[in-house]
C-alpha cells in the first residue's frame, strides 16, 4: 500500500488492510513527512523519485520481491517510477485518482503556503479535507485526516507541494504509462475535486487498464465506499475475474440491481458506474459542520 | 459468545475467530461506568468494515438460504452501500431504531451527527427497500421513545412503524413458568428464608465499577440483614479475583441460564442493558439498574422501555454512594412489582417472519 501525500499516514488504508491481510501479505508505510517517517526540509526531499526510492527500500526491508501496488494520487507517480526502475517489482497496480498531472490539468486547489492559510494550518486542513470529501454522511471520514494532520505541519506540506514531480512532462507521462506492462485497475470518483476524472480515463487508456468510475464519490474512494475498493483491490491482486456491478447514474431500481459488467483481466478500458453515495432527500438539509474545532470535544 | 452458542449446540462458523473484536473496542472506550456509545460506535468504522468483509466472504463460500442480522449494523450499512453484494434473502432484527443525542444542549455536535447518521439510514432504506426482505422490531412500538430523529426527520416511533414489523419482546423463557421464586430457589439450591440479591453486568468488563460499588453496598446491606446473600456474576471478561470478597457474596464468572437466578432474586442489581432488565420485567422481580452514562441506547431506548413497563429503580452511577445503593436494594426488596405484562409469542412471530422468507 503505497504512501501518498503526507497529509495522511499509512492508516488511510484501514478499510482495506484487514480484508487484504486475510488473503495476502500486506505492507503499509507512512510517507515521508508523516507519522513515523522522517521530516527533512526543502522540496527536493519530497520529490516523487525520493518516495519511489523509499518504496523500494521498504520492499527490500520487508523482503518483498514483487507486489501488487495499491496507490492513491501521487502514489501512482511513485509506482510508475518504481516499475520503471524495477519492472518485476510491480506485478499489478490499483491506481486510485491518479496524480500523474501532465495527463490532465489539476483542479485548482489552494496551497498551504498561500497568504490566506499562512499561520492557519488547521484551517487549511479543514479546507483541504472538505475538498477531498464531497460525499454526504462522511463526517467520520473527514475527521480521520483532520485527526492525523497534527503528525505533520505546514512546512512539510508546502515542501511536498513544491517538490519536483515525475513524470514531469506529457511525453514523459505517456511513455511511463505505456511502459507499464502489468495489469492496471484505475478507480476514480466522478466527484473528485482534487484530480480530474479525465486523467483517470487517460491513464487507464495508456496503461490498457480497466477504469471504474465511482459515481458520486470524491477523491478518497477507499474511505467512502471501502468495500468496493477493497474487493476490487483483492480481486485484481489475484488477477482473477474482476467484477464490477454497475449502475447507471439516476437509473431505476431494477437496473441498479442487475446491470453488471465484467472482464477476465484488464485489457482496453471500460467505464462502470457503481452505486453512488449521492445525497438522498435529507442529505442536502444536513450540511454537517466540518471543522477541526469539533475535534477537541471527543 | 462463541462458547455459549456452542454449549447450546449451535454451529459457530470457524471464520468467527477472524472477526475484529467489538467487545475489546467497547471496553477501551468505557471509563467508570461511562461509555459514550454513539462516539464509540463512530470510531468502530474500521472494525465494521473488516467484519463486513469477512461476512461478505463467508456468504460467498456457502450459499445460505437466509441471512439473519441481529443488530448487524455493519452488514446492514454496507449492504445498503453496496446493494449488489446481496445474494440471499436478508432479515434485520433490532430493538433500537435510531441514534438519539445524550446532551444536545452542551454538545450540539453530537446532536448534529446523530441526525446525520439517522438521515443516512433513512435514505438507505428509502433508496434500496429491496435490500432488507424483512425488518423486525423486537417489542411493541409503544416501547420506543417518541423522540425526533433529527431536525426535519421523522420521529422514532412514526418512522419505525413505517419500516418495521413489530413482534412482542423475546425472553429466553416462558414467564409463566417462573412465577414461583421460592420453588425456583429450592430447585437451584439456594434454599429460602433469607434475602437473595443477584448482581450481573453482562459480558464485558465495562461493569467493573458497578460491581465494585455493589460489593461495597452489599457489605452495608449485610449489617442490616446479616443473613442476606448475593450472587455476583462477573462475566467472562472480569476475573472473580479482581473484585472484593464480601461475607455472604458468591462471585462467579459465568452462570448458565442466568435468567433463572434473576427470576428468583429478591432484588437484582444490573446495568441498563435491555436483555437482562427485560428478563427481570418478564419474571416480575424487583431490580435496581444503572444505565451507562452517555450510552444513548441505555439512557433513551432501554430507560423508556422500562418506564413503559413501569419497571425498575433507575440510578446513576456517578451520583450513587454505597449507602445509597444499599438503601435502594433494601427498599426494593420490600416492593411487589406491578409491571405491565410482557406480551408472549415474540419468538414464534419473529420465526414466522423468517420462515416466510425461506418459503419464497
Amino acid at each position: 500500500m503505497m504512501g501518498t501525500f503526507p497529509v495522511v499516514d499509512g492508516r488511510q488504508w484501514k478499510g482495506q488492510v484487514p480484508y487484504l491481510a486475510r488473503h495476502f501479505r500486506v505492507v503499509t508505510w507512512d510517507p515521508r513527512g508523516n507519522r513515523r517517517s522522517d521530516r527533512p526540509t526543502g522540496p527536493d526531499a519530497y520529490a516523487d523519485e525520493v518516495y519511489a526510492r523509499a518504496a523500494a527500500a521498504v520492499s527490500d526491508a520487508s523482503g518483498t520481491d514483487a507486489a501488487f501496488v495499491v496507490a492513491l494520487c501521487p502514489g501512482i507517480n511513485r509506482s510508475l517510477l518504481l516499475a520503471a526502475a524495477q519492472p518485476k517489482r510491480v506485478c499489478g497496480l490499483v491506481a486510485i485518482a491518479p496524480g500523474v498531472h501532465p495527463l490532465a490539468p489539476n483542479h485548482p486547489l489552494e496551497t498551504v503556503d498561500q497568504a490566506r492559510w499562512r499561520g492557519d494550518f488547521t484551517g487549511w486542513i479543514d479546507y483541504h479535507s472538505n475538498v477531498l470529501l464531497p460525499e454526504p454522511h462522511s463526517s467520520k471520514l473527514f475527521e480521520d485526516p483532520v485527526g492525523w494532520s497534527p503528525q505533520t505541519d505546514a512546512d512539510v506540506i508546502a515542501a511536498r507541494t513544491h517538490a519536483p514531480l515525475r513524470p514531469a512532462t506529457e511525453d514523459d507521462a505517456i511513455a511511463m504509462s505505456q511502459a507499464l506492462t502489468c495489469p492496471v485497475l484505475v478507480l476514480h470518483g466522478s466527484e473528485d475535486k482534487c484530480r480530474p476524472r479525465e486523467r483517470g480515463e487517460r491513464f487507464a487508456q495508456l496503461t490498457r487498464g480497466l477504469l471504474v468510475v465511482l459515481d458520486g464519490v470524491g477523491h478518497l474512494p477507499h474511505g467512502r465506499p471501502p468495500v468496493l475498493v477493497t474487493r476490487s483491490s483483492g480481486s485484481s491482486s489475484r488477477c482473477i475475474r474482476l467484477r464490477c456491478h454497475s449502475t447507471a447514474r439516476g437509473c431505476s431500481r431494477a437496473s441498479e440491481s442487475v446491470a453488471r459488467c465484467g472482464c477476465a483481466r484488464p485489457s482496453g478500458w471500460a467505464m462502470c458506474f457503481v452505486t453512488s453515495p449521492s445525497p438522498g432527500r435529507y442529505a442536502s438539509r444536513f450540511p454537517i459542520s466540518r471543522s477541526s474545532g469539533w475535534r477537541s470535544r471527543r | 459468545m462463541s462458547g455459549v452458542l456452542q454449549a447450546n449446540g449451535e454451529i459457530v462458523h470457524p471464520a468467527s475467530v477472524e472477526l475484529a473484536s467489538e467487545s475489546a473496542h467497547w471496553e477501551s472506550e468505557a471509563r467508570h461506568h461511562d461509555l459514550h456509545a454513539f462516539y464509540a460506535f463512530r470510531r468502530m468504522d474500521e472494525i465494521f468494515c473488516a467484519n463486513y468483509m469477512l461476512f461478505d466472504d463467508v456468504v460467498r463460500e456457502t450459499p445460505y438460504d437466509l441471512w439473519v442480522g441481529d443488530e448487524s449494523w455493519e452488514v446492514d450499512h454496507f449492504l445498503h452501500e453496496n446493494p449488489e453484494r446481496k445474494i440471499a434473502p436478508y432479515a434485520f432484527l433490532t430493538d433500537v431504531t435510531g441514534f438519539l443525542p445524550i446532551d444536545p444542549d452542551n454538545d450540539p455536535r453530537e446532536a448534529e451527527l446523530c441526525a446525520d447518521y439517522n438521515a443516512e439510514i433513512i435514505e438507505h432504506l428509502d433508496r434500496f427497500p429491496y435490500v432488507r426482505d424483512r425488518s423486525v422490531f423486537i417489542g411493541d412500538f409503544a416501547e420506543l421513545p417518541d423522540a425526533s430523529l433529527g431536525p426535519g426527520l421523522p420521529r422514532v416511533r412514526e418512522w419505525s412503524e413505517r419500516i418495521y414489523s413489530s413482534v412482542p419482546y423475546v425472553v429466553p423463557f416462558d414467564p409463566a413458568a417462573y412465577r414461583r421464586p421460592i420453588a425456583l430457589r429450592r430447585r437451584l439450591g439456594y434454599g429460602t428464608g433469607y434475602p437473595l440479591y443477584v448482581a450481573a453486568v453482562g459480558g464485558t468488563s465495562v461493569g467493573r465499577d458497578l460491581l465494585e460499588l455493589t460489593a461495597e453496598a452489599f457489605a452495608l446491606v449485610r449489617k442490616e440483614q446479616p443473613d442476606a446473600r448475593m450472587l455476583m456474576v462477573t462475566g467472562p471478561r472480569l476475573h472473580v479475583d479482581e473484585l472484593p470478597d464480601v461475607e455472604g457474596m458468591d462471585k462467579r464468572g459465568y452462570v448458565p441460564e442466568l435468567f433463572e437466578h434473576l427470576a428468583c432474586a429478591d432484588v437484582a442489581v444490573v446495568q441498563g442493558g435491555l436483555s437482562t432488565t427485560m428478563e427481570l420485567v418478564a419474571a416480575r422481580r424487583p431490580f435496581v439498574y444503572f444505565p451507562l452514562a452517555n450510552h444513548w441506547e441505555q439512557q433513551h431506548f432501554v430507560a423508556h422501555r422500562l418506564d413503559h413497563y413501569r419497571a425498575g429503580v433507575r440510578m446513576q452511577y456517578a451520583a450513587t454512594r454505597p449507602p445509597d445503593l444499599a438503601a435502594a436494594m433494601i427498599a426494593a426488596q420490600n416492593t411487589r412489582p406491578a409491571y405491565r405484562p410482557v406480551r408472549r409469542g415474540g419468538a414464534p412471530k419473529a420465526a414466522n417472519h423468517l420462515a416466510t422468507l425461506l418459503r419464497r
